[in-house]
């Protein structure tokens, strides 16, 4: 899964920070297109637009571990519950993977997290939207880990070594993802009247949201252009939309649904999907922390943490017995 | 709120996968010890069984070249294993090892016998800090991956025209 939060305002913009001090071979690496590494001298702006977005894409995986992990124990079959135990504890991976980058620039594991936690980090919107029913898992894969897919493949090419190895490991791992979640609401497709308007309601809940999982237009994002001129960004939020439109219609008529959108029709002089226009006030409020579950996430984040201090704590100090018993 | 700074010491994560010829450095997790990182460095990188063997050594024993290396010097030479970033965007591989009584002449004597690499990026750690898989496991510790074949994208027939998803 993915975060769009990487364009979010309420964080330091960067571009101001590009007139610092040149750092010895860092333009010239970008320009060669050779990576980042971490010892590499870089630019302290470049070091931060890194650390924010690697580190709110690593909770937004964290937190996407709670929509689809509230149908664990309700999965149909077994089948689909060892499935969906097996992508929930894949998502719950990737955030590890996400965090190790992120401590590559120098940025503490517990420094990342008391940020999520204490709200001042952001994850992505679209966990902040309830899963109603089963069908929901199945287009959770399908479009939220589509869109994801369609977002975090060029992020295999950032200019950053740390995170563009992470995105490797990542993407490799989301096909199984989107594939499962097409094949459950094909097999729902093939069930009873209800199970099919379950999931056809379940794609008008997501549509929109999922829209706006690539974040604000270009003309409104705050970082686009200094994450392009760095490496980070590879293609702006409205070319990765379209991309993901024009890839999922087709999908959706051989699925047999129905996308909520009238104004969604085949443009030929483009060569694209034309689409509707998408309800910023609902993407600003969800961000804003007033969508409909964005408590309900913190409040479950944290409650985790909090019960879990005295297992980590005692574990610690277990640790800390048997090296010292060894040392005697 | 409590337990925001409890973090447990960081490992790197070495691993040899199944047809690969040496080990691979891949990330860092944190774990209580050693033991507990080769747990959790089987669960969060090889759940594909993407490797065979895997090494995990406590972060705060890496020395790079270039950089501070790490403290601990010894009146008789010791094993240090090294690894080699050939240049940047690859992963460290390990290349061999050399006998050194600190991390320091660890590095020189790991360029003389190894070459010099100006793009590339050296480290060494203390043989003796590594802990390995094969010491207490083999097969039954990576087996339990191999039958989730639903892990895979290929365990999902789609139709025909959305099958390339």
């Amino acid at each position: 899964m993915y975060t769009q939060a990487l364009d979010l305002p309420g964080v330091q913009a960067t571009d101001s920070a590009v007139t610092e001090a040149p750092c010895v071979g860092f333009d010239e690496k970008l320009a060669a297109d050779i990576k980042i590494e971490p010892s590499d001298p870089m630019p302290d702006a470049y070091r931060k637009t890194l650390i924010r977005q690697i580190s709110q894409h690593a909770h937004s995986e964290i937190v996407g571990m709670l929509p689809e992990g509230n149908w664990i124990t309700r999965a149909p079959t077994l089948k689909r519950k060892a499935i969906l135990l097996a992508k929930v504890q894949d998502e719950g991976g990737h955030g590890l993977y996400l965090y190790a980058a992120a401590e590559t620039l120098g940025v503490s594991r517990d420094t990342m997290v008391a940020a999520l936690l204490d709200g001042s980090a952001k994850y992505s919107s679209i966990f902040n939207y309830p899963t109603l029913s089963w069908a929901d898992i199945g287009v959770i894969g399908w479009l939220v880990d589509g869109a994801a897919i369609t977002n975090q493949v060029p992020l295999c090419r950032c200019s950053y070594g740390p995170y563009a190895r992470a995105m490797v490991r990542v993407c490799k791992e989301e096909s199984f993802h989107q594939r499962q979640g097409y094949d459950l609401l094909v097999a729902m497709m093939k069930g009873s009247a209800a199970q099919r308007a379950m999931v056809q309601e379940a794609v008008d809940r997501w549509w929109w949201p999922v829209l706006m999982m690539f974040g604000p237009h270009d003309q409104d994002s705050v970082h686009g252009a200094t994450s392009m001129k760095w490496g980070i960004k590879r293609f702006s939020n409205d070319d990765l939309r379209q991309k993901f439109v024009d890839a999922t219609v087709p999908q959706a008529e051989v699925l047999g649904v129905t996308l909520p959108d009238p104004d969604l029709k085949w443009n030929a002089e483009r060569g694209h999907y034309d689409f509707g226009a998408i309800d910023w006030n609902e993407f600003w409020q969800v961000v804003k922390g007033n969508g409909p579950c964005n408590r309900e996430r913190m409040a479950a984040r944290i409650k985790a943490h909090e019960d879990g201090a005295w297992v980590r704590e005692a574990a610690r100090v277990h640790a800390e017995k048997k090296t010292a018993r060894q040392a005697h | 709120m409590t337990g925001f700074h409890d973090q447990w010491p960081q490992y790197e994560v070495f691993i040899k996968s199944r047809n690969g010829l040496e080990h691979k450095h891949f990330s860092s997790l944190h774990a209580t010890d050693g033991q507990h990182a080769l747990l959790l460095a089987r669960d969060v990188y090889t759940r594909r069984q993407e490797g065979n063997s895997l090494w995990v050594v406590a972060a705060s024993d890496v020395s790079q070249n270039g950089a501070e290396p790490a403290a601990g010097r010894s009146d008789t030479p010791r094993q240090f294993e090294v690894f080699l970033r050939l240049k940047p965007g690859l992963d460290h591989k390990h290349i061999g090892s050399v006998d050194a009584c600190d991390a320091a002449a660890a590095l020189r004597s790991a360029e003389t016998a190894f070459g010099q690499y100006p793009a590339g990026s050296l480290w060494v750690l203390p043989s003796a800090s590594v802990l390995t898989s094969e010491a207490e496991w083999s097969g039954p510790f990576f087996d339990a991956m191999a039958d989730k074949t639903y892990r895979l994208p290929t365990f999902y027939q789609l139709p025909a025209a959305v099958n390339n998803m």
